[in-house]
């Protein structure tokens, strides 16, 4: 210890630094430390609880420049962030979310990974309602990976933005809550958490379904919001402070309605080209899969149906030689009644193939009756 | 600190001050001769063994420290590139493929292994950054050997329903494989009461960076 008084040494800036003096190359003594320098009002607060833990020096007011500055909106444990995640779906009138869960220790690790979540979530589900209302066959669909950058724009920005006008409408209101910036980026980012489960939920193409899901979602987290921010605009005039709620309320309706419409929007069958071909479709696909039913005329999706009902499909074959001199969207017709497997030689081979399959079809059906 | 040494004054004027200034924990080798005269194919040849003791430690994950202690990023480099090229979408076809630039996909890996990194860092881990980058990288090893056998399958003409399975199953395989190799060589620098927070991350990178590989389907 003596060397280190002689020599001034002091270990330069790492993690294990935590203890040491950061005004470089005095000693530290534990002193009367400044405990009314600390803003209550001050981002990186952590509360009364921590006293202790003020008195040893590690609170002092770190410098935005420092690893520890970040470090501290981490300090959560696995049980507190599954706690914090079941809070913000579940809106109890009596009790606060922010003031029970959120308050002393605001974090960033759940809202960051919460909204990282969800953009993934979103573009694979996304993604994958696309893919199966193509008719879950891959040979004419490609996935979209812009989805995501996409979702993440989208995500980010309403994590981001919209505590920013609320930290702007509380403190032009002048509120007395008290509310950090930290504290309502917190409770928005856990706030998207229900969206999560719902994303994936979104992928049953069912248009009622959907759209409850949105409300239902946005009712649930919605709900908390209004109940956390209700106490910091109560004191306001009444016309404010149901205007502001209702914004919030609106906002994260609208997001959710926002994700239904781009990431889960079928679009409605086009192409009536195959409007003859359709008639005798249409019985084979009512009686397919649920998540099919707005979307009878697809052209991909019959080409699934018959692998399920093969029989019936050759049934109605003895249609097909009848119709075979037409164009070229009667041919994949015909290709759907087929086996998967000789479908994709019958599409390169255009002429050659439907001569011969159609032969054999015919004795197929001949042999089968 | 152990290194720097005192002389008494009268052996200063005897002696030249020398000493090493080595790094605590990294064994120094007195009588390594400098590289810099060895003949290329030595220095490529070490480097690539190196490398390749790696893979192998991860492919046989057991907890060893061989990742850690001498950790290096050219395994990721290489793992990184030859995932991006064989993900790239075709953009030659007429319609325009949907799926990621080669671009995208090296930002999503080095991105996302700093951003996992961080996060772990962020949460107390007691792992240097470069480590742990080189761990996560290292440990999509697995997957890219699941990239392989699906773009194998894929050469096939005809894609079944069976086809499909068997390049889901592999992806799943090779995501199971990389989740616990990494979760093998990081899981000790968390403390356990947050080992779960500190483990999602490092599960979802793979399992973005699996949806990538089932989603690749060339034309």
């Amino acid at each position: 210890m003596s060397s280190k008084d002689d020599l001034q040494f002091h270990d330069s800036g790492g993690q294990e630094d935590v203890m040491f003096d950061r005004s470089g190359g005095q000693l530290h003594t534990f002193t009367s430390f400044p405990h009314s320098a600390v803003d209550m009002d001050d981002e990186e607060e952590e509360g009364g609880d921590k006293s202790q833990l003020l008195k040893e020096g590690e609170k002092k007011s770190l410098s935005f420049w420092t690893f520890e500055y970040y470090q501290q909106f981490f300090d959560v444990e696995t049980r507190e962030v599954f706690h914090r995640i079941a809070g913000s779906m579940m809106p109890i009138p009596n009790r606060n979310y922010l003031q029970q869960k959120i308050r002393p220790n605001p974090d960033l690790y759940g809202p960051f990974w919460i909204c990282m979540t969800l953009v993934f979530t979103t573009a694979i589900a996304g993604n994958l309602a696309n893919y199966l209302s193509a008719g879950g066959k891959d040979y004419q669909w490609r996935y979209d990976f812009h989805k995501v950058t996409f979702a993440a724009s989208a995500i980010f920005t309403y994590w981001w933005i919209i505590p920013a006008i609320m930290y702007g409408l509380l403190w032009w209101r002048k509120s007395q809550a008290g509310f950090t910036f930290l504290e309502i980026l917190c409770v928005y980012g856990y706030s998207l958490a229900i969206y999560i489960p719902i994303s994936i939920l979104w992928v049953i193409n069912v248009a009622w379904f959907k759209w409850s899901l949105v409300v239902v979602g946005a009712c649930l987290s919605g709900g908390v919001l209004v109940i956390t921010f209700w106490p910091a605009l109560k004191d306001d005039t009444k016309k404010i402070a149901l205007v502001i709620v209702s914004l919030i309320f609106v906002l994260h309706l609208a997001l959710a309605a926002g994700f239904v419409l781009y990431f889960f929007h079928v679009p409605p069958p086009v192409s009536p080209a195959v409007t003859n071909t359709t008639n005798t479709a249409v019985p084979l696909s009512s009686t397919g899969k649920p998540f099919a039913v707005d979307m009878p005329n697809m052209k991909p999706q019959e080409s699934n149906r018959p692998l399920a009902e093969k029989p019936q499909a050759s049934n109605l074959q003895a249609d097909k030689p009848g119709t075979k001199e037409k164009d070229v969207e009667i041919k994949l017709k015909g290709n759907a009644d087929k086996p998967e497997k000789d479908k994709k030689l019958e599409q390169t081979d255009n002429n050659n193939a439907r001569g011969t399959n159609v032969d054999s079809r015919s004795k197929m059906t001949q042999t089968e009756n | 600190m152990s290194d720097v040494e005192f002389h008494e004054q009268g052996e200063l004027n005897d002696i030249s001050l020398e000493g090493e200034i080595t790094v605590p924990g990294v064994p120094s080798n007195k009588d390594e001769f400098s590289t810099l005269d060895e003949p290329v194919k030595d220095t490529i040849m070490r480097d690539l063994k190196a490398v390749g003791v790696k893979f192998w430690h991860v492919l046989y994950p057991k907890t060893s420290t061989a990742l850690l202690r001498e950790w290096d990023l050219w395994g990721p480099l290489i793992l990184c590139v030859f995932m991006a090229m064989m993900l790239q979408g075709d953009t030659l076809d007429q319609m325009h493929d949907g799926g990621p630039q080669f671009a995208e996909v090296f930002v999503i890996y080095w991105v996302g292994a700093v951003v996992v990194t961080l996060n772990t860092k962020l949460l107390g881990g007691n792992i240097s950054f470069f480590q742990s980058v080189c761990v996560l990288g290292y440990c999509v090893c697995p997957l890219s050997i699941a990239l392989i056998i699906c773009r194998c399958i894929l050469i096939a003409k005809v894609q079944t329903t069976v086809l499909f399975i068997i390049r889901f199953v592999a992806v799943v395989v090779g995501f199971g494989w990389s989740t616990f190799a990494s979760t093998a060589f990081l899981a000790e620098s968390q403390p356990p009461n947050r080992k779960v927070l500190a483990m999602y991350p490092i599960f979802l990178f793979y399992f973005v960076i699996s949806w990538l590989i089932i989603s690749h389907t060339h034309s």
